[in-house]
């Protein structure tokens, strides 16, 4: 019978905005600082530490989490999606675009971590209301905004990719 | 500062590791309240917390459902609040708890936190407790001593304690469903409407008979007591009762009499007496099926 | 976004372009500070006071900083130059030596390989601490034979302004009612989501050095960085990173991080990096001001006011920081938007040791607001009137006179237009009488109120105000434009843009705006007061101007015509009478450069001179001023105390919306942090140790917290701002509190004179937060 050995430090694969990874962590390392220090992919934020804020949210096996709070040796198979990947086709998203139409950006330290929440909603609820947008943002703190253009261009953007499909 | 990891893949791995390291090991599941925890001593530089093991249990299979069979609804401890939130079964049977764990911090937590991490971190706000103490809920713990049924009301010691041991696991919480005529209400109130720790919560479970009389009543109170407990005098006080405003205002008034009882008087008694008061009167009215607006 | 597009005359400017740093902030390309990484690069992390008041009798590094992975463990020892910095005094040591004034002082400073090593070896410096007797309340600080501070700051009073109009004592006595109240407000927190960072980077030459950073004032961190490690100007460059938001927080306390890295940088040869927790953020950086004001206030009984008598205590914390000036515009405008005779005012600035206090969006007008517009409500009940009623007759018209003695009427005073505006989108009056009448108190009641404001433009008489731009225009006639006033994330670099290709008749999009660097513009003062629309943007026009000039005289001679007859619009250079007879941009800019003609220019734009008599507090204030008003409409939950705010109207002057789209972000925004400021935020402090730590315990709103909006944009244009245009970043923000201390009163007849109206206040009239601790008992 395989036993499973306690560990300090492993080599964890995983997928990155659709590339295989490979990265060395230990114990303490979280998923944010995978990502922003180990594979550069500075685009998360930290802006608390504590799954209060959501500025480091990322997309893992398709739902939001406050990737300051996953310990890295959980993200082992994970799919994880950083803003990094939605231009990643060398245009921007819709949900990108419509930020940029709707005045949505002001210090835009928040909007990656806006991003990636308003793409898990659109994946699974292709036609939001406003509240729905509204809840779906709620563990994303904007200090610059007030919300109002961040939701109209959430709604905008589901409107263009509904048009689109 | 953590001593590693372990990422046992079956009940028996976990189990194997935290007997065998009793004094230093946490046991991980959605984190997001251990990852906190780990924080707060690192992060002014001052003294350092005892390292520990990290057990990783979010690599055991079958640990996350929810099944609904001859009238007991099971709960996987790893069932995360965002699962419980959607489930159908949940949203049918006890849309209350549904609601409650709808209501934890962000989607962000929702898709991370596991109802058995709230319960056993057991915060006296917890917002799946009041639900799951209306109902009655017990819980399977799981050792290589083998299996132990407790009670929820008789899991938790005081804030943040409880009966588990260092070498258990919290592997499944059931209840039995609660009658098709019964209505149910979970009210929170938080300083804001998203990433808000309960100020107070209540959850309400009743019944009422073919007379039109309450035959049944389950009433517990959040953020307010040291553990989580149905409180049976405000029970008693509707129970045979047609559902009138007095009886209701008895009620509710006894969830803060004991609340005082049991806490004693603290400095924000004055503020939770008559707001867990009127907030349990809301619940009751909801579960009936009253809308009070 | 079609309705916003404007009928407007101008090419670029007053239309709603998309952001310039747009791209780079949505694809998460935008270099934020700890986004910079360097070869070598060492962390610093900073051990901070475990006392708010306390000697420090001894400080041993040693075993820090023999830990291996620890390069340097810095001190105040290590310091070359000045020891403290403050923009107003130098009073703030970048490590403290002999005794610590609040919790937030750094005592010392690890350098090391990673930041986990850094963690480390802080638990390994041993201090000793001798505790001091401390200070935390202004009443006490203030009273007789209470604890000095600060030895050369006796009374612990920081700075003392006095105010005097008429005779109060005259104008009580023609007064039929005379009202006295105490107003408060708390303790509050810039919350920006990026928290400060600083990395400095030695540079080749000796003795200096490159500091990147969350830098809202480049030219002041270079003064401080300069001063500290005791060289000249020149040899110390800032360049601003993007930065996470500052609302005014990042000034001092990041001046004091960037001279830390920067001698660690030094001492060491090698780039250091220092980025706040969180928590760090919250214990260490400045906050804004709690006030304590007191207001006498009469009127006669047709509603006229005739006198005012104020005195205000604000509590300054441990150091002077921007102390005077925030409490100058205080006395200034203590008195709102209103015509009173006789006017006596004195405003203190006073030491504590809690969390010292500086600038924060608003700046000294969002304490006074909240007194003075809860008080004008209170007053109009008292004599049986319509609050709007009551306003509309003692506002401020054309050729008003203020407090200070200021006759309005070099712009348009356009009080009314906004009062008027946003009380009529929330439907105020017929709103207001009918949840007067219902008298319930319980269950879900609504309300209505509103709040009105005016506020001076730039720094006013506070001191020196001027700022440049640099335009360059390449030989392919793509233009570099340069300001000394930075980018905050309010769209600065969006509006100079917008100005700069309105004005030199290219395209915006041929515009890139280069982060501010200190080494190429001129000193421009700081990125404050809502003073860069006016001073920078008025700059940047003047630089473009010149430029256009040298373009317009070498497309005269290829177009054949005379200069004045050409026009220079979005990309073309066109003969009025005939456009058909057009040049590219483009091309004009490589003729003249084959002609060898200088395209750049620096531009500068003094303020207009004002004016201000220390001792009575009369003068010229400000050049202009701009004029605010928000009403809400709240829904308060009588038995629980929540009040939810479901509705705001706000109407802003902002002479000339130059982005109407970056105005009503401001306008959201600033709508939103004053909510907060109402009814949800506080930092506590108890005995001068911060409680809430992080964002669990500092609450600021959420996207279900916030109301629906009217943004209300009124355009008056001013003839001292860059098309007319003024400001618009702090009236946003400090409104909305009083408008809903006057709602909440409408809803459910409680009057709440402290703020936040947070859950408990609202319900049973004072707060009952444990932390409290030494703040005494409240009053309602």
């Amino acid at each position: 019978m395989k036993k499973v050995k306690a560990e300090q430090k492993k080599l964890i694969s995983f997928t990155v905005n659709g590339d295989d990874v490979k990265v060395e962590i230990s114990a303490d390392t979280r998923l944010i600082d995978v990502l922003r220090n180990k594979l550069n992919l500075t685009g998360t934020k930290e802006g608390c530490g504590i799954g209060e804020c959501g500025a480091c949210t990322v997309l893992m096996d398709g739902k939001p989490v406050n990737s300051c709070l996953v310990p890295a040796f959980q993200v082992e198979g994970s799919v994880i999606e950083t803003v990094e990947g939605l231009d990643k086709s060398g245009e921007l998203h819709p949900l990108q675009e419509a930020f940029v139409e709707h005045t949505a950006i002001q210090c835009g330290y928040c909007t990656p971590g806006m991003l990636m929440s308003a793409l898990a909603l659109l994946r699974e609820n292709p036609k939001p209301t406003r509240e729905e947008i509204a809840r779906a943002i709620s563990g994303n703190l904007c200090r610059c905004t007030g919300y109002h253009q961040i939701i109209a261009a959430i709604e905008d953007a589901s409107a263009k990719i509904r048009l689109s499909e | 500062m953590t001593l590693g990891f372990i990422r046992p893949e079956t009940v028996y791995e976990a189990m194997e590791f935290l007997s065998e390291h009793k004094d230093n090991s946490r046991i991980v599941a959605g984190a997001t309240d251990v990852m906190v925890q780990m924080r707060s001593a690192k992060s002014t530089g001052h003294a350092e917390e005892k390292p520990l093991w990290m057990v990783d249990i979010t690599n055991i299979p079958g640990l996350s459902y929810v099944n609904f069979e001859n009238g007991i609804v099971r709960i996987g401890a790893m069932t995360t609040h965002r699962d419980i939130a959607r489930s159908a079964v949940i949203r049918d049977v006890v849309p209350f708890l549904a609601d409650a764990c709808r209501s934890v911090g962000s989607p962000q937590i929702r898709t991370r936190g596991t109802i058995g991490g709230n319960i056993v971190n057991a915060s006296p706000a917890a917002d799946s407790l009041p639900p799951l103490t209306a109902l009655s809920a017990r819980l399977r713990l799981i050792s290589r001593k083998g299996p132990r049924d407790v009670a929820l009301e008789e899991f938790f010691k005081g804030p943040y304690r409880t009966i588990i041991e260092p070498d258990e696991i919290l592997e499944e919480v059931y209840f039995e469903a609660p009658e098709s005529s019964s209505g149910c209400a979970f009210l929170k109130l938080g300083r804001r409407e998203s990433l808000a720790i309960a100020r107070l919560s209540v959850a309400v479970l009743l019944d009422v008979d073919e007379s039109g009389k309450i035959s049944k009543a389950a009433i517990a109170p959040g953020a307010c007591l040291p553990m989580p407990a149905r409180i049976t005098s405000a029970e008693e006080a509707l129970i045979g009762e047609i559902p009138n405003e007095e009886a209701v205002h008895s009620a509710s008034l006894e969830v803060g009499e004991e609340m005082v009882r049991v806490s004693g008087v603290r400095w924000s008694t004055e503020y939770k007496k008559p707001v867990v008061c009127a907030l349990t009167k809301r619940a009751i009215w909801k579960a009936l099926g009253v809308d009070e607006d | 976004m079609e309705a916003m597009k404007s009928m407007s005359s101008f090419t670029v400017v007053n239309h709603p372009i998309s952001r310039i740093d747009a791209i780079e902030k949505v694809t998460g390309r935008a270099e934020f500070t700890d986004d910079l990484a360097f070869d070598g690069m060492l962390h610093g992390r900073v051990l901070r006071a475990k006392y708010p008041h306390a000697k420090i009798l001894e400080l041993d590094t040693r075993k820090a900083e023999e830990l291996p992975g620890v390069v340097a463990v810095i001190t105040y020892a290590d310091i070359p130059g000045a020891q403290a910095i403050g923009p107003v005094r130098p009073d703030m040591p970048v490590f403290v030596s002999t005794r610590t004034m609040y919790l937030g002082d750094a005592v010392a400073m690890v350098v090391a390989e990673t930041p986990e090593i850094a963690n480390r070896a802080l638990a390994l410096i041993r201090v000793e601490y001798e505790e001091l007797p401390t200070i935390f309340d202004v009443e006490e600080a203030v009273s007789e034979g209470a604890l000095q501070l600060h030895k050369d700051y006796p009374g612990n009073i920081v700075n003392h302004y006095p105010l005097r109009k008429g005779n109060v004592e005259e104008g009580f006595k023609e007064s039929d009612i005379v009202l006295e109240r105490t107003y408060t407000t708390q303790l509050i927190e810039h919350a920006y989501i990026e928290p400060e960072a600083a990395v400095a980077v030695p540079g080749a030459a000796d003795g200096t050095v490159t500091v990147y950073g969350s830098i809202q004032n480049p030219f002041t961190a270079r003064r401080h960085v300069a001063q500290v490690l005791g060289v000249s100007l020149n040899r110390v460059r800032i360049i601003q990173c993007a930065m996470g938001g500052s609302f005014g927080g990042k000034d001092d306390v990041v001046s004091a991080i960037c001279a830390r890295a920067a001698v660690a940088a030094l001492k060491t040869g090698r780039p250091v990096k220092i980025v706040n927790t969180r928590e760090e953020s919250i214990i260490e950086s400045y906050k804004r001001h709690p006030y304590v004001m007191k207001y006498k206030v009469g009127a006669t009984r047709c509603g006229k006011l005739r006198a005012m008598e104020i005195h205000i205590l604000a509590d300054a914390g441990s150091y002077v920081s921007m102390t005077p000036f925030v409490t100058w515009r205080s006395v200034v405008q203590a008195t709102g938007p209103y015509e009173v005779p006789n006017v006596k005012t004195d405003v203190y600035g006073v030491f504590t040791n809690n969390t010292y206090t500086g600038a924060m969006r608003g700046f000294g007008s969002p304490q006074i607001i909240f007194a003075q517009e809860s008080l004008m409500d209170e007053l109009a009940e008292e004599l049986g009137m319509d609050p709007l009623e009551f306003r509309l007759a003692n506002a401020f018209k054309q050729g008003s006179v203020t407090a200070s003695g200021q006759i309005l009427d070099e712009h348009t005073v356009s009080l009314v237009q906004v009062i008027e505006k946003a009380t009529e989108a929330i439907g105020y009056s017929e709103k207001r009488k009918a949840y007067a009448e219902n008298k319930a108190q319980k269950g879900k009641v609504r309300g209505v109120g509103f709040a009105a404001s005016y506020r001076g433009v730039s720094l006013g008489a506070e001191g020196v105000d001027a700022a440049g731009a640099l335009v360059s225009v390449q030989p392919d006639g793509s233009v570099y434009l340069h300001s000394g006033l930075a980018e905050n994330g309010q769209g600065l670099k969006t509006i100079f843009s917008q100005i700069a290709a309105e004005e030199l008749g290219c395209r915006f999009e041929d515009i890139v705006f280069m982060d501010t660097d200190t080494s190429v513009i001129p000193d421009s003062g700081a990125t404050v007061a809502s003073r860069s629309t006016t001073m920078g943007g008025s700059a940047v026009r003047d630089a473009a101007k010149k430029v256009r000039e040298v373009l317009l005289g070498v497309a005269a001679e290829l177009l054949n015509a005379p200069y004045e007859e050409i026009t220079a619009a979005g990309g073309k250079m066109y003969v009025n009478e005939d456009p058909a007879r057009c040049m590219e941009f483009k091309d004009v800019a490589k003729a003249a450069y084959g002609k060898g003609q200088l395209m750049a220019a620096i531009g500068w734009y003094q303020a207009p001179r004002v004016s201000w008599d220390e001792k009575t507090g009369q003068g010229k204030a400000y050049f202009t001023y701009v004029y605010g008003c928000q009403a809400a409409e709240v829904e308060v939950d009588c038995d629980t105390g929540q009040v939810k705010v479901l509705k705001v109207a706000a109407a802003h002057d902002v002479g000339r919306a130059i982005n109407p789209a970056t105005v009503e972000g401001q306008i959201y925004g600033g709508v939103t942090m004053g909510m907060g400021y109402g009814i949800l935020e506080e930092v506590e402090l108890q005995d001068g140790v911060t409680k809430t730590r992080n964002f669990d315990e500092y609450l600021i709103p959420t996207s279900m917290d916030v109301p629906e909006i009217v943004p209300i944009i009124v355009e008056n244009p001013d003839s001292y701002g860059p098309y007319g245009a003024k400001t618009i970043g702090e009236p946003t923000c400090e409104l909305l509190a009083p408008a809903i201390a006057n709602a909440v009163y409408n809803a459910c007849g409680k009057r709440i004179r402290r703020l936040p109206l947070d859950l408990e206040r609202v319900l049973l009239g004072y707060s009952l937060r444990a932390a409290r601790g030494k703040r005494g008992s409240d009053e309602a």
